[in-house]
């Protein structure tokens, strides 16, 4: 073994590197800015969950509840009042992740020794994040009526402290199935890798092989380029789409209790915005390797802060922010709710149209990253 | 049928005025006119990073002008560059069409880029006019051919769709003397037919076969003239003298009465300005080491180095 012939390939390859200014200014950059993003940004223990609380009770409990439960930091209690059905109707649409509900007579109950109810309905799309949040409606809930009752000196009469019942209702996915809360982000993942992957290469190709060239001298137009670079890797994607749902159906026994309509314009609109992702990646990426970098970098956030491995209510708001621009976000959202959700057509369009806008700025930069001459 | 080659007609197909590129601070093309009629096979010469590959990318808008006008087919190379492309036929340096594909498959692709209408029926006539059908090589994968092959292949796209103007940049570097003289011959024949070429190369045989050549040297134009009156208007002289006796020709090659000299296997040639000149170095330099003195002609090569020389501002290359 010779030092000297591994100093000069590591010499050479340290300038190949160098000399690369985009794969090597953002491989630090990336680094370190993943790092800090995800760093702050996830938390699998999610703090401040959305909640409705539902008050008929209207008491000096549910007042100094919604406090506590605010205290907490575990839920974070929409001030507005609203009836049992619109909570219902939030927690579908994935407006809010847990409703509350007192009844009118739980003080009554509560002060005569009765059994005193709370209704506790959580999203369990995500059967894992919400634990904490749901058991601390019930530790909360006992706490302040403790409280309620010694302010009233009724406290003596109760050794075993009050008694609260806390029904939780885990809606959506009331057996708890890690799969089906997995399986509609798997969809998304699976057709962001492949299909951004395959078209990030397809212009970049073209331009490594000298190709590009001889396209720009055909009458050829930007568009007819970048169409009929989606069109196969579209098919391609319909066939993968139908091979994951034959699984999911088929293997997984997943359900789905929407509209197969909603699911279709989503898959729609989610793969062609996939697909100009890759597009623009390809335009704007001088060589493979560069495009292979530039898909990496945009899939991190897409796997990290979508929801996808972490719960979307654990993030900052901050990080929220950032996820609302990413598609994924609301495939994400959109494919829970139409499989365990029974999302409409109507119910799914808060997701189809970001996802829309998406496509039509991808589209609009493709277009324009898109080199007519060779200047 | 267009008119002759050798007459000019009202109509330029290329017709290029003070053509300029600057990338930075480098003038790749300085000034460049040019005049190439309708069915002129023309030939662009001049070393590596002169200039003719900017200045062919100008001419058919695949490169922004710094200053300069021209039309090509009769539309503004600066503004109506999607009027040109449907008239152009083009062949880049490298070899850029898709090697996994057939033959066959190029050839469609290429037809149906440019709405050719009966595709089958053109990809059969290119097939056998440029002979894949030999040994069936219309149906290989193009990794698999030869490099002269390759370069026939990406000639008939070029021509797919009848084009008015053919714009070829080195089509034939690297290809081996008998594939490009039957890329030549095809050449030849498609020019006969009409079709004007702009044909970059280094090789000087293949200037001989044009119509007209052009010589450029540092984004300039030096030279601009049909191939025989280029040779007949040269004032160099060239000589083939044998050697007798082993010479170190290192040591005598720096002299400023000798514009290019070669040493061949048993013998040096020179060529310089005048029959004096060639007299007084082969006595003082070769003195008894030389033998017969046979004069050779002089060839477009060695007129373009003289000229390279002069721009150069040296008399000799040593």
């Amino acid at each position: 073994m010779s030092f000297q012939r591994i100093y000069a390939i590591a010499m050479k390859e340290w300038l190949h590197m160098v000399r690369d200014r985009l794969t090597f200014i953002s491989l630090l950059l990336a680094t370190s800015g993943y790092v800090v993003v995800f760093g702050y940004a996830i938390n699998p223990d999610p703090r401040h969950i959305e909640t409705i609380m539902v008050d008929h009770d209207k008491s000096e409990f549910s007042r100094l509840y919604r406090l506590a439960l605010l205290q907490s930091q575990y839920l974070e209690v929409d001030p507005r009042e609203m009836t049992s059905d619109q909570a219902s109707d939030y927690l579908r649409r994935a407006k809010t992740s847990v409703v509350i509900e007192i009844p009118p007579d739980f003080t009554s109950n509560l002060m005569s020794g009765k059994t005193a109810q709370l209704l506790v309905e959580a999203d369990a799309t995500d059967p894992v994040s919400l634990n904490g949040a749901i058991s601390s409606t019930g530790e909360v809930a006992r706490r302040v009526a403790a409280h309620v009752l010694r302010q009233d000196q009724l406290a003596s009469n109760k050794p075993n402290g009050p008694n609260v019942d806390v029904r939780v209702q885990r809606r959506f996915n009331p057996s708890g199935e890690h799969t089906f809360y997995i399986i509609p982000g798997v969809m998304g993942m699976i057709l962001n890798m492949s299909l951004i992957m395959m078209t990030a290469m397809s212009i970049t190709k073209e331009k490594e092989r000298g190709s590009m060239e001889f396209l720009m001298v055909t009458p050829t137009k930007p568009s007819e380029v970048i169409i009929g670079k989606m069109a196969p890797y579209f098919v391609m994607g319909i066939v993968q789409v139908i091979s994951i749902l034959a699984i999911a159906f088929g293997l997984f026994k997943m359900p789905l209790t929407g509209s197969a309509w909603a699911l279709a314009a989503l898959l729609l609109i989610y793969g062609l915005t996939t697909l100009m992702v890759g597009i623009l990646i390809s335009s704007a990426a001088g060589s493979q390797i560069q495009a292979m970098q530039l898909s990496f970098y945009y899939m991190m956030p897409t796997i990290m802060l979508t929801g996808f491995m972490f719960p979307y209510s654990g993030m900052p708001e901050w990080a929220q922010w950032i996820s609302t621009t990413l598609p994924m976000t609301y495939f994400i959202r959109g494919a829970r709710g139409v499989f365990l959700k029974e999302f409409s057509l109507l119910d799914m369009w808060p997701n189809l149209w970001p996802i829309g806008c998406a496509f039509v700025f991808f589209l609009w930069a493709s277009i324009k990253s898109y080199r007519k001459t060779l200047s | 049928m267009s008119a002759s080659p050798h007459e000019p007609s009202s109509s330029p197909i290329i017709e290029v005025k003070d053509l300029t590129k600057v990338f930075g601070t480098n003038k790749v093309v300085d000034n460049l006119s040019m005049t190439i009629e309708p069915g002129q096979l023309y030939a662009f010469l001049g070393p590596n990073g002169s200039g003719k590959t900017t200045a062919i990318r100008m001419m058919c808008g695949l490169v922004p002008l710094t200053s300069g006008s021209g039309t090509c087919a009769g539309f503004d190379i600066a503004t109506q560059s999607d009027d040109i492309k449907p008239l152009l036929g083009y062949m880049t340096q490298h070899f850029s069409l898709y090697p996994d594909l057939t033959v066959r498959e190029n050839l469609e692709f290429v037809c149906r880029l440019y709405g050719v209408r009966d595709v089958r029926g053109r990809v059969n006539d290119l097939v056998e006019q440029f002979a894949f059908h030999d040994l069936g090589r219309d149906k290989q994968r193009v990794s698999t051919l030869s490099g002269g092959w390759k370069q026939r292949m990406a000639l008939a796209c070029a021509v797919s769709h009848r084009p008015k103007l053919l714009l070829l940049d080195e089509p034939t570097a690297g290809v081996d003397p008998k594939a490009r003289e039957a890329f030549w011959d095809i050449l030849q024949e498609v020019t006969a037919s009409g079709v004007s070429a702009l044909v970059s190369t280094h090789y000087m045989d293949e200037a001989m076969r044009s119509n007209r050549l052009a010589y450029m040297l540092y984004g300039r134009l030096l030279v601009d003239d049909k191939p025989e009156n280029v040779i007949r208007n040269s004032e160099l002289l060239s000589v083939q003298v044998d050697l007798r006796k082993p010479v170190d020709l290192v040591s005598i090659s720096r002299d400023p009465r000798v514009v290019r000299m070669a040493r061949l296997g048993n013998s040096v040639r020179v060529v310089a300005r005048s029959a004096d000149d060639i007299d007084s170095w082969v006595k003082e330099r070769l003195g008894d080491a030389a033998g017969e003195i046979i004069d050779i002609d002089v060839g477009l090569e060695d007129i373009f180095f003289h000229l390279t020389l002069q721009q150069q501002g040296t008399n000799t290359s040593f």
